[in-house]
């Protein structure tokens, strides 16, 4: 069956009760299908655009994308056109480079094991959930739950990044080269955030482990019933109202300015 | 909608060139109708800018690559963009840029307390404290200057639905409001259930006319409304009809009935005559207008010395409606200091120029009535701080033999609010804590009962409009991506006990 064909019956599938169940869906699929060889991402993406307006189009041309670039192997760019959101590109990646111009959907990078992801534009919810390895660079803001339950890898994001960076993330590493919103690092449990400049309110809040480094300003309510981890402030916050902490430590050190 | 402006004589940015940012120019003041003349009537006391002074302070916003203004604002309003838009003169593009981010501009620009959030963030603090981008009023500019025009209010074209998908939203305040908008924006078919006779909930019967004119809420009803949103007034779910009918005739339920219960202070005499819960006392002045009884069907008891327990958003809106009220002296009583009180700080110096008074470090232990049953003195007790809670406020310790006694004929009690028990009880398999707040989990905003969600001050006790409206279109999004694909579970099936 050509991929078009395979596409359109996958999208017209419920979606599956589980993430890894619906890559693995994609991926026999396309596995199954027939496609040229020097077929690239973006020349296959403006094919399934023919049917955006299904329902499931935004989850399941992200899955379907991803399984072609797991299936192929190989690096690849893709720009998206304002007005269409695709969820889940990059999905289970296990090498090479994606570049993607344009704005991103949800669980961009999710559950990655390798290669890197570049994005050029904003990023929304779910960027590098359950990633196990690789890199994604986002030239933009990222939106809410980054690295949600990340285990290891690293995401540099060098605008903003908004609520619940880091939430119940167990590993890897993530570099904010802006400001980032409410709740950074809730319920962590390991691994490092760095901020370069502001972190608002509840930081480090429910943190059980890992650590949390802002060096600008804070907001309220930092470290709230954290029991454990290590989160360090800037000495310029010193004398800011304490929350109550049940463990952990929260030190506060001077920074250069870099 | 095109503005015609002449931007260059308001000193903005000439069209076709670069912004030249003033930062350093001091933040321009909002008028305010005059103390003495406020008390005396019910209107909006903050006045709002002109165009003139709109264009100059948003020509003090550098329009940072990294605004933190963004990050601390709990919706992300993309701020530098709205305020880049009023300095080119483009104020109706400004208003629907911030419609893209809130359904309700105009009522944030007036009550969201942005001094702790977005102000706060500002950089200009850094190099000018305390002169912050006066985010706040130009939001309330953009948002008014629309509204005042496109005949009073902003039309939307209707958007037909286009998914097979009912949703019931319970409560029209601004966290159903929202959540109602974003669904109907989304293609599904909403239909908003209020309990009272007038949609808006908090906004229509807590904020006080004079802080929130209620015509500029009933016009951004109107706009939801414009989206195809149903709203039905006058229905209470899980009385005028059950709410298993609601489970069965709809896909999914968002419950946004907010925080009407109030918290008493369970005292020896809080049952005597002229002592009403801050909710009483503000539906009787606000939504049914008590101030113009007998012209108004229902009263009020107008004071001579009124007194307020609490120090919240909403004590202060009491003391200042007394006022109005006229009477001779109100005043606010605080068991910490003014540097714990939760009020937003233009509201305690709004308040005191129109002469309230306040007693920090005071806890009222007794109410002592007349031969009539009615309140007549109130018996307080000194106060001191201790050691710091769980919420980083040090906590108040009575201080021995410091016990007293004030005149007061009025008193409402402003501790705070709780959610309403009724559609908790409704419900058996409702998770809840504290009685009546419902638990959700954290990132779908679903409850333990499947296709039921819950936002705003249903799930965080009382809180702020803003809060409650992040809630509800971070809801609205999950309820979508559930309405598609009903069995996906793709969360920890946990729910969360704080917001």
């Amino acid at each position: 069956m050509k991929l078009l064909d395979s596409f359109v019956n996958y999208l017209g599938q419920p979606v599956e009760e589980e993430h890894g169940k619906e890559f693995a869906k994609a991926l026999d699929i396309v596995g199954a299908s027939e496609f040229p060889a020097d077929l690239t991402l973006q020349k296959l993406f403006e094919e399934l655009l023919s049917e955006k307006e299904a329902h499931r189009f935004s989850v399941k041309s992200g899955f379907f994308l991803s399984a072609f670039l797991r299936k192929t192997g190989k690096s690849d760019a893709l720009e998206i056109p304002a007005g269409v959101t695709v969820h889940y590109l990059g999905a289970f990646l296990s090498g090479g480079e994606l570049k993607v111009k344009g704005e991103c959907g949800d669980y961009l990078g999710a559950f990655a094991e390798g290669g890197t992801i570049l994005v050029e534009g904003t990023v929304k919810d779910y960027a590098g959930f359950s990633m196990k390895g690789g890199k994604i660079q986002v030239r933009g803001v990222v939106q809410n739950h980054a690295a949600m339950n990340m285990e290891s890898g690293e995401i540099v994001i060098e605008k903003n990044c908004y609520d619940f960076c880091g939430n119940s993330m167990n590993g890897g590493k993530i570099e904010i080269r802006g400001n980032a919103g409410y709740s950074l690092g809730y319920r962590m449990k390991g691994g490092e955030i760095e901020v370069r400049d502001l972190a608002w309110d509840l930081i480090g809040e429910e943190m059980k482990g890992g650590k949390i480094t802002v060096k600008g300003h804070i907001g309220k309510e930092f470290g709230l019933n954290m029991s454990g981890g290590e989160i360090f402030l800037n000495e310029a916050n010193k004398d800011l109202p304490r929350s109550k902490t049940k463990g952990g430590t929260i030190n506060f050190v001077s920074f250069k300015k870099s | 909608m095109t503005d015609k402006i002449d931007i260059v004589a308001l000193g903005g940015v000439e069209p076709g060139k670069p912004k030249k940012a003033r930062p350093k120019e001091p933040r321009r003041e909002i008028a305010c109708q005059d103390a003495k003349a406020r008390i005396r009537n019910f209107s909006e006391v903050a006045l709002g800018y002109k165009p003139e002074d709109a264009v100059y302070e948003a020509m003090r916003c550098l329009e940072c690559p990294r605004p933190r203004c963004v990050v601390a604002c709990p919706v992300h309003i993309d701020i530098p963009s709205f305020v880049g838009l009023i300095s080119r003169g483009e104020f109706s593009e400004a208003a629907k840029d911030l419609r893209k981010y809130n359904t309700l501009p105009a009522v944030c620009g007036r009550v969201c307390p942005q001094e702790n959030l977005c102000e706060a963030a500002c950089v200009l603090n850094d190099t000018n404290p305390g002169n912050p981008v006066a985010v706040g009023r130009l939001e309330r500019f953009a948002a008014d200057w629309v509204l005042a025009r496109e005949n009073g209010t902003v039309r939307q074209a209707a958007v037909e639905p286009t998914t097979p998908f009912k949703v019931a939203v319970v409560g029209s305040g601004p966290s159903g409001l929202t959540c109602a908008a974003e669904l109907a924006k989304l293609g599904h078919t909403v239909h908003l259930f209020e309990a009272l006779h007038k949609p808006g909930g908090v906004m229509m019967y807590g904020i006080p006319e004079f802080r929130l004119p209620k015509a500029m809420v009933q016009k951004e009803i109107n706009y939801v409304r414009s989206l195809g949103v149903v709203v039905e007034t006058n229905c209470i779910v899980g009385k005028t009809f059950p709410i298993k009918e609601v489970m069965n005739e709809y896909d999914a339920i968002y419950v946004a009935s907010g925080a009407g219960y109030p918290n008493m202070m369970r005292i020896p005499g809080e049952n005597l005559g002229g002592i009403y819960s801050a909710n009483e006392f503000l539906t009787r002045v606000n939504l049914m207008r008590a101030y113009d009884f007998p012209k108004a069907g229902t009263p009020v008891k107008k004071p001579k010395n009124g007194i307020v327990v609490g120090a919240g958003f909403t004590a202060f809106d009491v003391v200042r409606i007394m006022l109005r009220l006229g009477a001779e002296k109100a005043g606010i009583v605080y068991r910490r200091t003014r540097k714990e009180m939760p009020g937003r700080g233009e509201e305690i110096e709004h308040s005191e120029e129109e002469g309230a008074f306040i007693q920090e470090l005071r806890n009222p232990v007794r109410f002592i009535g007349d031969e009539r049953g009615f309140v007549k003195q109130i018996e307080l007790q000194k106060m001191e701080l201790g050691e710091p809670d769980a919420s980083g406020r040090r906590k108040p310790v009575p201080v021995e033999g410091g016990n007293y006694i004030i005149d007061a004929d009025l008193v409402v009690v402003a501790i705070g609010q709780s959610p309403n028990v009724l559609i908790p009880s409704s419900l058996p398999n409702l998770s809840t804590r504290w009685g009546s707040v419902i638990n959700v989990n954290r990132e779908s905003y679903m409850s333990t009962v499947p296709k039921v969600f819950a936002g705003g001050d249903a799930i965080t006790g009382a809180a702020t409009v803003i809060l409650a409206i992040r809630a509800a279109k971070e809801a609205a999004r999950a309820m979508d991506a559930y309405l598609h694909d009903p069995k996906r579970k793709w969360f920890p099936p946990e729910v969360s006990e704080k917001k």
